[in-house]
C-alpha cells in the first residue's frame, strides 16, 4: 500500500513516515503544505493521502479543501485520511457528507496508537469510511434524550457506535466476538427502533447513522 | 366772548386744557428727543418728537382762525409709534392699512375744514371781501348756512378717527396675545398709549354727541391727559432699562433651547437683532479659521462699510463670529446679550459634537480591544498548535516507535518505562488540546460558528439540540464572543438548572447575530451573580451587542445574545 503524508510539522511528518514504514506501509511522498500534497497525489497516485487538517497555505481547513480536491480528481481513486486536533463532529460531517467511501477522520493524538493508525490507513485504502471513536462517542452522548436511542440495548448502542465509525458487519462481529448473523440481527433491530430505512451498502449505512446522530 | 366755532363746553374745562396742552406737548417732545439722542437708529424718537410738535400744531390750529384744520395729526404719529413698536418696522399689512386710512381721514378733514373757512360764520374772512358777510351780534345756529352739513361731517370724522384708533388698539392687543412673555412686557407702554388715545377720542365723541356729564368727563380727561403726558417717557425709559434687549434675548434663549440645527440658530439670532442678513461663522481650531454654516472656510469681512463683525468668545476661547449690519451695533446692550447667547449655543453645539465624537471613538476602541483580544487568543492557540502540541504528538510517536523496538521479554524494565512515558505523553496531548480549546476553539477557525456550537452541544452533559444555519462566516470577534457566551450558558445549565435538555438557536436577523439558549430547568437564574457571564456580556456590549437572561422561577431559563455582525 502506497501512502503520501502531508503535515507542516516535520517531526510529525517524519514520525508518521517511520511508524508506517515499520508497519510495512510504503510511504512514497512527504509534503509540508496542501498545495504540494495535491501535486504529489496527482504525480504518484498513492492509495491513501494522509492530510493534516490545519496546514499552509489555506490554514485552518486546508485538509478539508485538499481532500475535496483529491477526491474530485479524475483517474485512480485515492483514499483520504484527515488528521485533526479538534475531533469536532461538524467538521467530520463536512468531510464525509458528499461521498463517505475512502474517507477517514482521526484525532491527531490517535497517531501514537500505531495499530489504530495502520488499521485506519488500510481501511481508507480499501474504500471504507473511518470516523474517530471520540467523535462518534460525542455524537452518541449528545443523543441520550431522544427516546429512540434510549430504547437501544447496551449491545445495540455498541453496534451503533461501530457502524458510525464506519465498520462493516464483519469488522463489528470480530470486534464484539459474535457471529455475523448476530450483528445482522442487531443492525436490523437498531434500524427499526430508530425508524431508518435499511441501507443497501456500508457507505449509505454510515451516512444514515451519522445523519441520525448529528445534532439538530 | 366765545370765539366763533368754539363750543361753549370748551371754556368749562379751559384750565385743564391749558395745563394739559402744555404738559402733553412738552412731555412728548422731551421723551422723543431723549429717545432720539440715545438711539438715533430707532424710529420711535423721531415719531415721538413729531407727535409732540403735532400736538402743539393741533392746539394752535384749534385756537386760531383756521377752524382746527390741522388738529389730529398727533394721533397719526402716536399710532405709527404704537404700530411699529418696538422694532421700528411695521409688521402687518393690516397695521399699514390702518395708518394709511388714518392719514387719508386726517387729510380729508384738513381739506374740508379749510374749505369751510370760506363760508361765512365758519372763518373770519376779510371784511373788504364782498363775499364775506358780517357776523350778526346775535344769531341762531339754524341761521348759519351749511351748519348741519358741517356737524354731520364733523361727527363722521370723529367717528372714523375713533374707529381707526380702536383698530390700532386692536392690532397691538392682538400682538400682545400672540407674543411670548418677555415681548408682552415690552408691549405694555404702547398698549397703554393706544388705550389712552382711544379713551380721549371716545370722550370727545361722547361729550359732543350725548352731552356727557361734564364733571365726570373732566375727571376722565385729567386721567387721559396725565396718561398721554407720562406714557411717552415709559417708552423712552424702556431703552435705558434695556428691557427690549432682555426681551429679545429671552426670546432668543427660549428658541435656542429648542432642538434645532445651525440654520435655525442663524434665523433666531437674526430675528433677535432685527437683522435678517446676519450670518454666523463658527471657529474651527482644526482648520485654524472660521467656517460658514455649510462648513466651508470663510473669511471675516473687513470692519469698514455696511457689514460689521462681532467676535464670539467663551472662557477666553474664540468660538465664532457674527457678521451683521453695522446698524445693529447701535444697540450695544442687545448685541452683547445676543452675542453671549450665540457663543453659548455654538459652544454647546461644539461640546455636544465633541462628546459624541469621543463616545464614538470610545465605542470603536472598545470593539477594537475585544477584536484584538480574540486575535491574540487565536495566535496563542496557533502557536500552541504549531509548537508544543506538534512537539508532544511527535514525542508520543517517537516513544511509541522506541517502545515497539524494545523486546519486552529481553528488557522488561525498559519496555515498561517506555510504555509509561508513552501513556503520559498521550494524556499530555489530550490535556494540551483541552487547554488550547479553552483559549480559542480551533473548530471555530476550522469550521465556523454552527460547527463550533454543535461541538459544544456534543460535549455538554445533557442533550442539547442545535439549530444554526448562518449564510456566511462572521467576523472572528463575533464568532468567538458568541461561542464563549453559549459555552458559559451551557455550563450554567449543566451546573444549576437541573434541566433535562437544552436548545441552542443561532440566526441572522437584520444584520445581527441572534443566539438563544433555552433550557427546561428550574429557572430563577441570578443574572448578576456569575462573573463569567458578566465579563462575556461586557465583551458582547463592546461589540455593540447585548446579553440578556429571562429566568422565571420554575419556568426554565432563556439566554439571548445579540451581536451586530457587520464588520
Amino acid at each position: 500500500m502506497r501512502v503520501v503524508i502531508a503535515d507542516d510539522s516535520v517531526l510529525i511528518r517524519e514520525g508518521l513516515a517511520r511508524l508506517l514504514s515499520e508497519a510495512g506501509i510504503d510511504v512514497v511522498g512527504l509534503a509540508a503544505d496542501g498545495a504540494r500534497a495535491e501535486r504529489l497525489v496527482t504525480e504518484l497516485e498513492p492509495d491513501v493521502a494522509i492530510l493534516d487538517m490545519r496546514m499552509p497555505p489555506g490554514g485552518a481547513a486546508e485538509g478539508l479543501r485538499v481532500s475535496q480536491a483529491i477526491r474530485a480528481r479524475p483517474g485512480k481513486r485515492t483514499g483520504v485520511l484527515v488528521l485533526s486536533q479538534t475531533g469536532d463532529p461538524g467538521v467530520a460531517m463536512r468531510l464525509l457528507s458528499d461521498r463517505p467511501d475512502g474517507v477517514g477522520y482521526l484525532l491527531k493524538d490517535r497517531v501514537a496508537d500505531v495499530e489504530a493508525l495502520v488499521d485506519a490507513v488500510r481501511r481508507v485504502g480499501r474504500g471504507e469510511t473511518v470516523l474517530d471513536p471520540v467523535v462518534v462517542a460525542n455524537l452518541v452522548r449528545a443523543q441520550r434524550n431522544p427516546p429512540a436511542v434510549e430504547q437501544l440495548t447496551t449491545r445495540e448502542r455498541e453496534v451503533l457506535s461501530l457502524m458510525a465509525e464506519g465498520r462493516s458487519n464483519r469488522a463489528i462481529s470480530e470486534r464484539l466476538v459474535v457471529t455475523d448473523k448476530t450483528v445482522e440481527a442487531h443492525v436490523a433491530s437498531i434500524f427499526s427502533k430508530l425508524g431508518l430505512e435499511p441501507a443497501v451498502d456500508d457507505h449509505r449505512r454510515v451516512l444514515a447513522v451519522l445523519a441520525y446522530l448529528q445534532p439538530r | 366772548m366765545p370765539a366763533p366755532g368754539v363750543p361753549a363746553w370748551y371754556y368749562q374745562s379751559v384750565d385743564v386744557w391749558v395745563l394739559g396742552n402744555a404738559l402733553v406737548g412738552w412731555s412728548t417732545i422731551a421723551a422723543g428727543l431723549g429717545a432720539w439722542f440715545h438711539r438715533p437708529d430707532l424710529r420711535r424718537g423721531r415719531l415721538l418728537t413729531a407727535a409732540g410738535f403735532a400736538w402743539f400744531l393741533g392746539a394752535a390750529s384749534w385756537a386760531s382762525n383756521d377752524g382746527g384744520a390741522f388738529q389730529g395729526y398727533y394721533i397719526l404719529f402716536i399710532s405709527a409709534l404704537v404700530l411699529t413698536y418696538p422694532s421700528g418696522r411695521i409688521g402687518k399689512r393690516g397695521a399699514l392699512l390702518i395708518l394709511a386710512a388714518m392719514a387719508v381721514t386726517l387729510a380729508a378733514a384738513t381739506f374740508a375744514r379749510l374749505a369751510f373757512l370760506h363760508i361765512p360764520f365758519f372763518g373770519s374772512c376779510d371784511p373788504t371781501d364782498p363775499t364775506c358777510a358780517p357776523v350778526p351780534a346775535t344769531y341762531d345756529d339754524s341761521e348759519i348756512p351749511w351748519q348741519a352739513t358741517y356737524d354731520t361731517l364733523d361727527s363722521l370724522y370723529r367717528f372714523v378717527l375713533g374707529l381707526e384708533t380702536v383698530g390700532v388698539l386692536a392690532v397691538v392687543l392682538h400682538r400682545f396675545v400672540v407674543s411670548s412673555r418677555p415681548s408682552r412686557r415690552i408691549l405694555l407702554p404702547p398698549i397703554a398709549m393706544a388705550a389712552a388715545l382711544a379713551a380721549a377720542i371716545g370722550l370727545a365723541v361722547a361729550r359732543r354727541s350725548t352731552g356727557f356729564d361734564t364733571s365726570v368727563a373732566d375727571t376722565f380727561l385729567v386721567g387721559v391727559v396725565i396718561a398721554l403726558a407720562v406714557l411717552p417717557h415709559s417708552i423712552t425709559l424702556d431703552l435705558f432699562r434695556g428691557r427690549l434687549a432682555r426681551g429679545a434675548v429671552a426670546d432668543l434663549v427660549v428658541r435656542l433651547a429648542e432642538p434645532a440645527g445651525p440654520n435655525s440658530l442663524t434665523a433666531s439670532l437674526g430675528r433677535a437683532l432685527g437683522d435678517p442678513s446676519l450670518a454666523v461663522l463658527t471657529w474651527s481650531p482644526e482648520a485654524a479659521g472660521y467656517l460658514d454654516e455649510a462648513g466651508h472656510p470663510a473669511e471675516l469681512p473687513s470692519q469698514v462699510g455696511e457689514r460689521a463683525v462681532t467676535l464670539l468668545a467663551r472662557e477666553g476661547r474664540s468660538v465664532g463670529a457674527l457678521v451683521h449690519d453695522s446698524a445693529v451695533r447701535a444697540n450695544r446692550g442687545l448685541l452683547e446679550s445676543v452675542s453671549a447667547a450665540a457663543a453659548l449655543a455654538i459652544d454647546n453645539a461644539r461640546l455636544a459634537a465633541e462628546v459624541r465624537a469621543q463616545l464614538d471613538e470610545v465605542r470603536a476602541s472598545r470593539a477594537r480591544i475585544v477584536a484584538a483580544g480574540v486575535e491574540e487568543r487565536q495566535h496563542l492557540e496557533q502557536d500552541l498548535h504549531d509548537g508544543a502540541q506538534q512537539q508532544l504528538v511527535a514525542l508520543a510517536i517517537a516513544l511509541r516507535a522506541a517502545r515497539s523496538r524494545v523486546d519486552a521479554a529481553e528488557n522488561p524494565e525498559l519496555a515498561r518505562s517506555l510504555g509509561d512515558a508513552s501513556e503520559r505523553a498521550d494524556s499530555a496531548v489530550v490535556e494540551l488540546r483541552e487547554l488550547a480549546r479553552g483559549i480559542h476553539p480551533p473548530v471555530l477557525t476550522e469550521a465556523g460558528l454552527p460547527a463550533a456550537l454543535s461541538s459544544l452541544a456534543a460535549r455538554a452533559p445533557i442533550p442539547v439540540a442545535v439549530e444554526a444555519t448562518l449564510p456566511e462566516r462572521l467576523p472572528p470577534a463575533v464568532e468567538a464572543t458568541a461561542y464563549f457566551v453559549v459555552a458559559e450558558a451551557l455550563t450554567n445549565v449543566a451546573k444549576h438548572a437541573h434541566a433535562h435538555e437544552a436548545h441552542v438557536k443561532a440566526e441572522i436577523v437584520d444584520g445581527q447575530l441572534h443566539i438563544s439558549v433555552d433550557d427546561d430547568g428550574v429557572g430563577g437564574a441570578d443574572v448578576t451573580g456569575g462573573t463569567g457571564l458578566r465579563g462575556l456580556a461586557d465583551r458582547a456590549a463592546a461589540l455593540g451587542g447585548s446579553v440578556s437572561v429571562e429566568s422565571p422561577r420554575g419556568g426554565g431559563t432563556r439566554l439571548l445574545v445579540e451581536i451586530p455582525c457587520e464588520s
